[in-house]
């Protein structure tokens, strides 16, 4: 620019371009919002909001899983090995029976001293201990008793007789009841303690053996159908000695124990080992609705192969479940029945099996394939049902002290499943600070969630709300970045191959982390310039822009001024004042 | 001379006026940083020939050329036939022509201003001519005359002149007191605003800058006083010279910009309708000078 043109314009017209143009860099600078176009309103799965609201329901209600513990003492009378010491265990017993714990225990330790090789006064005192919660030393003594040699030369002989399908074979009846008994009572001694092995799984596999021997005699003298392991599953195995009719452990228990012991041995068993795979390996390929479990499996046998953390324990806990589920409720029905079959309609523990195995099939439900989902989810919500059938009747399968733990563990199922459903179930009138806090936060969420556009229009607002904030406290924040992450994928995935919808789904995640569903679609078409790169050359642009439209309009202005300016009169004036100072 | 510079590349800015209208003291007053300060009084440019003066102007080269009034008046033949000695002078100026300087002697406004008027207005008309390539054929135009035949010709032209055209009143020190046709007071050449003077004064000039100029303006210039004893001599400080020669000169024409007529119509415009409503019908009273 020349120096007469500088004159010319004077100071303030050639201020006024870099002033354009220092206000153009401001407006981006300061990101001024700018006309977009209205989000798409699509429908979304809340994939990620529901995983953390269940998180939240798992912080307030951990896990529970109820092993079977109804262990009950032989009727040494009518024992024929137990004929010596039969008098003075059965009186022990009443002493216990009234309240007497130390003098009953004193007598069956004696008479275990006496005869270390009698599984009868080991049993008895076993279960004294048990039920005075005297679980270690319960815990030596069976273990003690089991690992006799001639309690296992009876097992031996027990196990070649089911494996040859000899019923005639193997030990006296007594013995092998004798055996299942003790062997029942270790495991849930064990299991109380948490104190599990592989050794327990192997104990329960056993037990599950003795059962099928009795049934197998049963099926040849009783005219109970052995080849049908549905029908003596349910079969009640009195203790040793006594009535039928006073049993209370069924094969279904043995099940539920040996599901927990599997589930709860961490270290036993290894993914490459061939006895798993074996294991693993299915001969039939039922479809979803009639068998979910087995797509289940496939789905966590397909999840194992690509991620740590899905253990054998985990997979073969899922196999038995699938195997005892495919005996109880065979898919050969056009439609499926009961979960639990004839046995779960009657059985009482079938009860607590339910809520186990409704557990197991929950906690997995992610490595599920989308067509088996629905499936499993029905088979979960059948399995709650059926544990929390009888709520109100103590006898319903569950030991009184585990009548609080089987409320929160359906609560729980229940508070997951409405996650999904939005349905808020019923909730027990004694819950601890922690539950009812979880329990109304999710409430609260739950409420928020029911009408779709609401929350949606909360969603796109940057600033958590105080409403907000006061209803869900710190985990706010984590909550509407979940929503928003659910409600970008479907808005990226609803039309994959439209760049606007990646654009779209920058402004519904506000700064927060993107998906791997949008990055992988990002990655397909040829990424997206990060919104800073992409401001940066329209802002230079723009600005030089600004800075030359302002230096034309100050031309023009100057223009214009000196079309009505007399530049003759303004020198002459300047000499006047100049001759006036001299 | 000139077309040594024009070999050179030099920008023409051209001086057109009658004789004695101040045209070569007028260059003679203007100078700038870095270029000899005028001391003598000039010669005027003789018949037929152009008078060259480089300037600064940035970095462009440039070049003040001063004619002769005799030139101008040569263009107004009265048997209406080319003046072609004229023609052949301005024909290699008219496409590097960057501007025009006319000036239009201001005492002799009473008793001569029409024909000034004319001559430059058709000053204006042969260099618009010119720039568009423009040629006289007597076989061809003969029936129609010359001057008839430029103005057909113009008229047939898609665009006005871009260059800067400024008019000057020259010799303001000498005019105080003289009185136009048109106006029915002295002028006060201080007080005075030019552009209306122009356009009460002199409205054929300024008919001629709307129809053929985008950009243009006028003002009013001294360069001498007079002395009682030597005649005329310098004026250590000249007025209104340097400021319109910096106008003229600015780079910036190169650039699109809104032609003066718009800002001459806008400016009309809110004169009459808001601020002052008279002032294009006669021309104001002088403003004061503090």
């Amino acid at each position: 620019m020349s120096e007469g043109a500088k004159r010319r314009r004077g100071l303030g017209l050639t201020l006024l371009p870099w002033g354009f143009a220092a206000l153009v860099a401001a407006a981006f600078t300061l990101r001024l919002p700018t006309p977009a176009e209205p989000l798409p309103e699509v429908e979304f799965e809340p994939r990620r909001t529901a995983a953390l609201e269940r998180q939240w329901i798992d912080e307030a209600f951990p896990v529970r899983w109820l092993p079977a513990v109804n262990v009950e003492p032989p009727c040494p009378v009518g024992l024929r090995v137990a004929s010596p010491w039969s008098l003075r265990i059965s009186a022990a017993l009443t002493e216990a029976q009234n309240g007497n714990v130390e003098a009953a225990l004193d007598e069956l330790h004696e008479i275990e001293r006496w005869d270390p090789s009698n599984w009868v006064p080991s049993l008895s005192l076993g279960v004294v201990l048990l039920r005075a919660e005297r679980l270690q030393e319960a815990e030596v003594v069976l273990e003690r008793a089991s690992q006799r040699s001639l309690f296992r030369s009876r097992l031996r002989s027990t196990l070649q007789a089911v494996e040859r399908r000899r019923a005639t074979r193997g030990p006296v009846s007594e013995d092998v009841l004798g055996i299942l008994h003790l062997l029942h009572a270790r495991a849930s001694a064990a299991l109380r303690r948490a104190n599990v092995n592989e050794d327990l799984s192997d104990d329960l596999f056993d037990a599950l053996k003795c059962a099928e021997l009795l049934a197998l005699r049963a099926d040849r003298f009783g005219g109970l159908d052995a080849a049908n392991p549905a029908s003596w599953l349910g079969w009640k195995l009195p203790p040793p000695g006594c009535q039928a009719s006073t049993a209370s452990l069924t094969g279904l228990d043995l099940y539920n124990n040996l599901l927990l012991a599997i589930l709860q041995n961490d270290e036993g068993w290894s993914l490459d080992d061939d006895d798993v795979r074996r294991e693993l390996h299915r001969g039939y390929n039922d479809p979803p609705h009639l068998n979910p479990l087995l797509a289940l499996l496939r789905g966590l046998q397909n999840a194992a192969s690509l991620e740590e953390g899905i253990n054998a324990s985990l997979m073969l806990a899922v196999g038995e479940a699938e195997k005892l589920l495919r005996i109880l409720n065979p898919p050969d029905a056009a439609e499926p029945g009961p979960p639990l079959g004839e046995a779960g309609e009657t059985d009482a523990a079938a009860r607590r099996l339910a809520l186990n195995l409704a557990t197991l099939v929950d906690s997995q439900l992610r490595h599920a394939s989308a067509a088996s989902q629905p499936h499993l989810v029905a088979l979960v919500q059948d399995l709650v049902s059926l544990a929390n059938a009888d709520a109100g009747n103590s006898a319903a399968g569950f030991a009184p002290r585990q009548l609080p733990e089987r409320d929160r563990a359906v609560l729980r199922l229940r508070l997951r499943d409405a996650t999904r459903t939005l349905e808020m179930p019923a909730a027990p009138a004694r819950l601890s600070s922690t539950e009812q806090q979880g329990l109304e936060r999710l409430h609260r969420a739950l409420d928020l969630r029911r009408h779709p556009a609401a929350w949606r229009e909360r969603l796109l607002t940057p600033e958590v709300s105080d409403e907000l904030k006061d209803s869900l406290g710190e985990r706010a924040g984590a909550w509407l970045a979940a929503g928003r992450a659910d409600y970008a994928v479907a808005v990226v995935l609803s039309d994959p191959g439209n760049p606007d919808r990646l654009e779209s789904a920058r402004r519904i995640l506000a700064n927060g982390p993107v998906p791997e569903e949008i990055q992988e679609v990002e990655r397909r078409l040829g990424g997206v310039p990060e919104p800073e790169e992409e401001k940066r050359g329209p802002m230079v642009l723009a600005t030089l822009g600004a800075w030359l439209l302002g230096w034309w309009a100050a031309l023009q202005l100057a223009n214009r001024r000196d079309l009505r300016t007399s530049f003759y009169r303004r020198e002459a004036q300047r000499r006047l004042r100049d001759s006036s100072l001299l | 001379m000139v077309q040594q510079y024009l070999d050179d590349g030099y920008g023409v800015y051209y001086v057109a006026g009658i004789s004695g209208a101040g045209k070569s003291e007028l260059i003679q007053a203007f100078h700038e940083p870095g270029y000899p300060s005028p001391t003598n009084l000039s010669q005027p440019a003789a018949a037929g020939f152009q008078e060259a003066t480089p300037v600064a102007a940035g970095r462009r080269k440039v070049v003040l050329v001063d004619s002769s009034g005799v030139d101008l008046e040569a263009l107004r033949r009265v048997d209406d036939e080319a003046p072609v000695e004229q023609l052949d002078l301005l024909r290699p100026l008219a496409p590097r022509l960057r501007g025009l300087l006319l000036t239009v002697d201001m005492p002799r406004l009473a008793a001569d201003g029409e024909r000034q008027a004319e001559l430059l207005a058709l000053f204006l008309l042969v260099i618009r001519w010119l720039r568009a390539g423009g040629t006289y054929d007597p076989e061809v135009h003969g029936a129609i005359g010359f001057r008839e035949a430029v103005i057909r010709d113009v008229l047939l032209l898609p665009r006005r002149l871009p260059i800067p055209v400024a008019v000057v009143f020259t010799r303001a020190d000498e005019a105080h007191g003289v009185r136009l046709p048109a106006v029915d007071r002295p002028l006060f050449p201080v007080g005075e605003d030019p552009l209306l003077l122009a356009y009460h004064g002199l409205p054929r000039l300024f008919a001629a800058l709307r129809t053929h100029v985008s950009h243009f303006r006028f003002d009013i210039t001294h360069a001498f006083v007079a002395d009682p004893d030597t005649g005329e001599v310098m004026d250590p400080a000249p007025c209104g010279i340097h400021e319109t020669l910096s106008w003229l000169l600015d780079g910036t024409w190169r650039w699109p910009a809104l032609p003066s007529r718009t800002w001459l119509d806008l400016s009309r415009f809110v004169d009459e309708k808001l601020l002052r409503r008279d002032v294009w019908q006669r021309l104001p009273e002088p403003a004061e000078v503090d």
